[in-house]
C-alpha cells in the first residue's frame, strides 16, 4: 500500500478518481466488484460478503449484500461524475477456500456470491468484462482510477492484471 | 452477532473455552514433546478488521485448518498458525525426516488441527453432555482475511459483529503464533448458555 492508494474494508466500498487506486485486500468467499468508467475516469470498489440482503431483517450494513451494496456504489459513481451507461465492471473472489472431501461440507458461499454479482449487474445494464472467480484461493484486488487496470494479487503467485 | 451477553454468560463461555484449551494445549505438548500452555481464551465480539487484528495482517501468509462442528451447537473450529512458525513447528515434529514432502507437510498440519479441534470439541461436549461432532479437517494455506472471514461466513455469522472464542498458544512464556477460534453459528451459544444453566 502507498499513499495513493484506498483501501476498501471487508462489507465496504469507495469510489477514486486519479491518481488514486482502490485496494481491497485478502478476498475470500467474498467478491470484490470494480466499476469503471473510463471516460470521467471514476473507479469504484465494493467488497461484498454475502449475496442477498432480503432474508435479513436488521442490517445496518446494506454494503456487504451484492444486491444492496453495488447500487449505492453506482450511486456513488454517478456523484462523482460518472456516467450509468459507460459503467463497466471486473469482478474477483467467489473463492471456496476449504476443499472438503464429504459434499455436506463444502463452502458454496463464493459461488453464490457470484451468482448474485453477476445477477446484480445484468439488472443494472452493466456489462461484466473480465473476471477472475472462484477456485480455492485468496485474491488481493486494486482497481487503478487512471486507466480502469485492475490487478489481482494472490499468495505465492504474484499479481497479474485481469 | 446481535445479542448481548451478561458478564455473567461471558465467564461461563471463558471458561467452557478455557477447559477445550486446556485439553488441546496438553494434545499438542504431547505430539511436541514440550510444555505448551493456551493463553486464557477470549470471548470477543468484534468487527471483522477488529478481528483480523488480533491475529495479524490481511495478507500476511497463514496455515489455515478448519473443522465443521456437527450436533447440538453447529459452528466451525479454525486453528490458524502464522507461516514461519508452521514451518519451525513442522520441523520440530518431523525432525526424522529427511525429505518433507508438501504432501507430509498439509497432512501434518491437518492432523494436528483435527487432533485440537477433537479434544476442544470432546472438552465442551462432556462439560454440557451436548453431542458434537466434527468433520474431517480441511486446509488453506493462504491470506489471513480470505480464511477468517470464510470461516465466518461459513459459520452464518452475518452480522456486522462477529463472535470469536479465541486462544494463543504459548510456548516457553512467548506467544507461540498459533491461534485457535472456536467459531459457533447462530443459536449455538444459546444452548451451551441453557446446558450450563445459564440462560
Amino acid at each position: 500500500m502507498d499513499e495513493k492508494d484506498i483501501k476498501v474494508g471487508i462489507g465496504d466500498l469507495n469510489v477514486a478518481l486519479p491518481p488514486y487506486r482502490l485496494i481491497t485486500l485478502g478476498l475470500g468467499s467474498c467478491v470484490g466488484i470494480a466499476l469503471y468508467d473510463s471516460i470521467s475516469k471514476v473507479a469504484g470498489l465494493a467488497h461484498i460478503m454475502l449475496p442477498d440482503s432480503s432474508c435479513f431483517k436488521n442490517q445496518k450494513n446494506p454494503m456487504k449484500f451484492a444486491d444492496a451494496a453495488i447500487p449505492i456504489l453506482i450511486d456513488k459513481m454517478l456523484e462523482k461524475g460518472a456516467s450509468r451507461v459507460r459503467l463497466r465492471a471486473k469482478i474477483a473472489g467467489g473463492a471456496s477456500m476449504f476443499s472438503f472431501t464429504d459434499k455436506n461440507s463444502i463452502l458454496d458461499i463464493g459461488s453464490r456470491n457470484v451468482k448474485s454479482v453477476m445477477s446484480v449487474l445484468s439488472k443494472n445494464n452493466i456489462s461484466l468484462i473480465a473476471e477472475d472467480t472462484g477456485g480455492n484461493f485468496g485474491r488481493t484486488m486494486i482497481v487503478e482510477a487512471e486507466t480502469g487496470k485492475v490487478y489481482i494479487r494472490t499468495a505465492g503467485k504474484g499479481i497479474k492484471e485481469l | 452477532m446481535d445479542r448481548k451477553l451478561s458478564e455473567i454468560q461471558l465467564d461461563a463461555l471463558r471458561e467452557v473455552g478455557n477447559i477445550g484449551a486446556g485439553n488441546s494445549a496438553t494434545a499438542l505438548s504431547q505430539m511436541m514433546g514440550k510444555r505448551i500452555d493456551m493463553s486464557l481464551p477470549q470471548v470477543n465480539i468484534l468487527s471483522f478488521e477488529d478481528m483480523i487484528k488480533r491475529v495479524g495482517t490481511e495478507e500476511e501468509i497463514v496455515v489455515a485448518v478448519l473443522l465443521k462442528v456437527f450436533g447440538d451447537a453447529p459452528g466451525n473450529i479454525l486453528f490458524l498458525m502464522k507461516q514461519d512458525k508452521a514451518q519451525e513447528f513442522a520441523e520440530t515434529i518431523l525432525g526424522g525426516f529427511s525429505e518433507v514432502t508438501d504432501e507430509i507437510y498439509l497432512s501434518l498440519f491437518q492432523e494436528v488441527g483435527n487432533i485440537l479441534g477433537n479434544s476442544y470439541i470432546n472438552a465442551i461436549s462432556r462439560l454440557t453432555s451436548l453431542s458434537l461432532l466434527t468433520s474431517v479437517p480441511a486446509i488453506s494455506i493462504d491470506m489471513l482475511a480470505a480464511v477468517l472471514s470464510s470461516s465466518f461466513m461459513d459459520a452464518q455469522q452475518y452480522s456486522d459483529y462477529v463472535l470469536a472464542i479465541d486462544t494463543n498458544f504459548i510456548e516457553d512464556g512467548k506467544k507461540s503464533g498459533g491461534n485457535f477460534f472456536y467459531i459457533p453459528k447462530p443459536g449455538s451459544l444459546d444452548i451451551i448458555l441453557t446446558k450450563l444453566g445459564l440462560n
